[in-house]
């Protein structure tokens, strides 16, 4: 990585948002490069003078009517329902019971069929149970790096 | 339906968050304990003992397991008495991801799927450290390296460098104060870097508050409880599980077993063996095949099988290292398979690699001839026993 390429980096790598390899890469350059080390204790100088700052405070009430206005936007508006005997209704009405019927029937039918399904093919993949005995196993090694397991879609499946 | 894969996913992601909060677990002594001198060995020991003298609050970021170059920031809280806490602030698809552990249960909870795992705290294990870091000590140079400044706090770097050129170099960061590792970075052979943890912020605290330590599932979270791994003698194992267990007596890298842990679930009832060359850590799980169940897939992971046992080595090294490791037990597990009975077969040169592949009989009912390899070449000897 080169001087331009650094610099332009410096502020991310003060702040610590680089990646990993770039985080090294500038560091490692800056330990050898006495002028981005002068152009990198710059910036941290002025980061720290506007660190410094004072944050604006908000005014008087702010939070009160924050939340208040949200409430506002988050509350559905009421609908005044004007319900009147029509024959309309009636047979919408039916209509809906007789579905809802229709469906706890065939819920209860369906359960029992159900259940086999599922005991003759249960997920039997074990990414799961490694993934939470790794969790287990750290415990002993908490300096010997760290066990991450990236599962990724099974291409037989 | 509760879709296990998806969990499983966001288990990974938690991996991390786990795996850190064990970290500080084995942070030293705190200020005020007597230093360690210029001794990188025993600062290495400092940092692995899990001792607690004060507590900590910070922010870090950690290698994302979902990229190379990604990292994700934790919030971490750890109490004096070894209670952690943590949750992930970055990047917004982990958000929220929360982990407690109070010494007794470990507790992680994934919003996204609203699901919380319940299981033994890791820290009711027995402390290993002094065995680990005797480990370390025989597979690893260990010396200081130059030291920086890490979120303002004085550090001791401890270059791990590996007897054996296939491992990686480690790079320990830890507070010349307190021995609180700061930072992680290994060096591969080739040379790619790569930081496995950092610290932005961190403190000492005089007070933190109890309750920071205390996770209940709400708002419907389901809740999927699992009991610790039970440890096995050999004999053990093959009672409960229906085969001898696969263990080389010479692991490749100066690697060692631990220990043997019996781990269950309903889908699944395997041999964890726990092996280790003091600092980097893997698992090799071993099954029957008659145990139908489905190897997704993963980075971090190898399989093979022997005869009726189905082998998966699972670890954070490289695919190479893991192969090689893989390697070793099948073909302990070939040999264990071959060997006549009341004939117990040992590698014949652990230094050349050089082990047994089979077996042949000699001209006297008492003597054998043996078949051995290694990567360059094959030949026999003529073993008298049993």
């Amino acid at each position: 990585m080169n001087c331009k390429a650094v610099q332009a980096r410096l502020s991310a790598y003060l702040d610590k948002e680089l990646p990993g390899n770039e985080h090294t890469a500038v560091r490692a350059h800056v330990f050898d490069c006495a002028s981005c080390r002068e152009e990198m204790d710059s910036l941290a100088t002025i980061k720290q003078m506007l660190g410094r700052c004072a944050a604006p405070e908000p005014a008087e009430c702010f939070e009160e009517r924050l939340i208040a206005n949200v409430m506002r936007q988050v509350e559905p508006p009421r609908k005044q329902w004007n319900f009147q005997f029509r024959p309309a209704f009636t047979f919408a009405g039916i209509a809906a019971c007789s579905m809802v019927a229709t469906l706890l029937v065939l819920q209860f039918v369906l359960k029992a069929d159900s259940a086999p399904v599922t005991q003759t093919t249960p997920d039997r993949s074990i990414a799961f149970d490694i993934q939470r005995d790794q969790i287990y196993s750290v415990g002993t090694d908490p300096m010997g790096g760290i066990p991450v397991i990236n599962v990724q879609s099974d291409p037989n499946r | 339906m509760f879709n296990l894969t998806r969990i499983a996913k966001r288990v990974a992601f938690a991996l991390p968050i786990v795996a850190w909060s064990l970290v500080p677990i084995a942070v030293a002594a705190g200020p005020g304990v007597p230093t360690c001198g210029d001794d990188a060995d025993a600062w290495l020991l400092k940092s692995m003992r899990r001792s607690f003298s004060s507590h900590v609050t910070a922010v870090i970021i950690q290698r994302d397991p979902a990229g190379e170059d990604q990292h994700q920031t934790v919030r971490v809280e750890r109490s004096k008495d070894g209670k952690v806490h943590h949750v992930v602030t970055q990047p917004l698809r982990r958000q929220g991801t929360e982990s407690v552990d109070d010494g007794k249960r470990l507790r992680v909870y994934l919003p996204d799927q609203n699901v919380m795992i319940d299981q033994a705290s890791p820290h009711l294990q027995e402390d290993d450290a002094e065995a680990r870091w005797k480990l370390a000590r025989k597979n690893y140079d260990l010396k200081f390296g130059t030291s920086v400044k890490i979120a303002g706090r004085d550090t001791h770097c401890i270059v791990a460098s590996p007897h054996d050129d296939r491992m990686d170099t480690r790079r320990y960061y830890v507070d010349r104060k307190t021995g609180y590792p700061l930072r992680m970075e290994t060096s591969s052979p080739e040379g790619g870097k790569r930081i496995i943890y950092d610290t932005r912020e961190i403190q000492f605290p005089s007070e933190i508050d109890p309750e920071r330590f205390e996770m209940k599932p709400v708002g419907g979270a389901r809740v999927l409880s699992y009991d610790p791994p039970q440890s096995l003698k050999a004999p053990d194992a093959k009672r409960k599980l229906g085969f001898a267990p696969i263990l080389p007596p010479n692991l490749p890298m100066g690697f060692k077993v631990q220990d043997m842990q019996l781990t269950t679930s309903d889908r699944w009832r395997a041999l964890a063996v726990r092996i280790s060359d003091g600092l980097v850590k893997a698992t090799v799980y071993q099954w029957l095949s008659s145990n139908d169940v489905k190897i997704r897939s993963m980075e971090m992971g190898s399989s093979g099988t022997v005869g009726d046992v189905r082998l998966l080595v699972v670890s954070e090294m490289s695919n190479d290292i893991r192969r090689d490791l893989l390697r070793a037990f099948t073909r302990s597990g070939e040999i264990g398979t071959l060997q006549p009975a009341g004939w117990c077969f040992q590698p014949i040169d652990p230094a050349q690699d050089l082990v047994l592949t089979g077996w042949e009989p000699y001209f006297s009912p008492m003597q054998l001839t043996v078949l051995t390899a290694n990567k360059s070449h094959s030949g026999t000897v003529i073993c008298a026993g049993p």
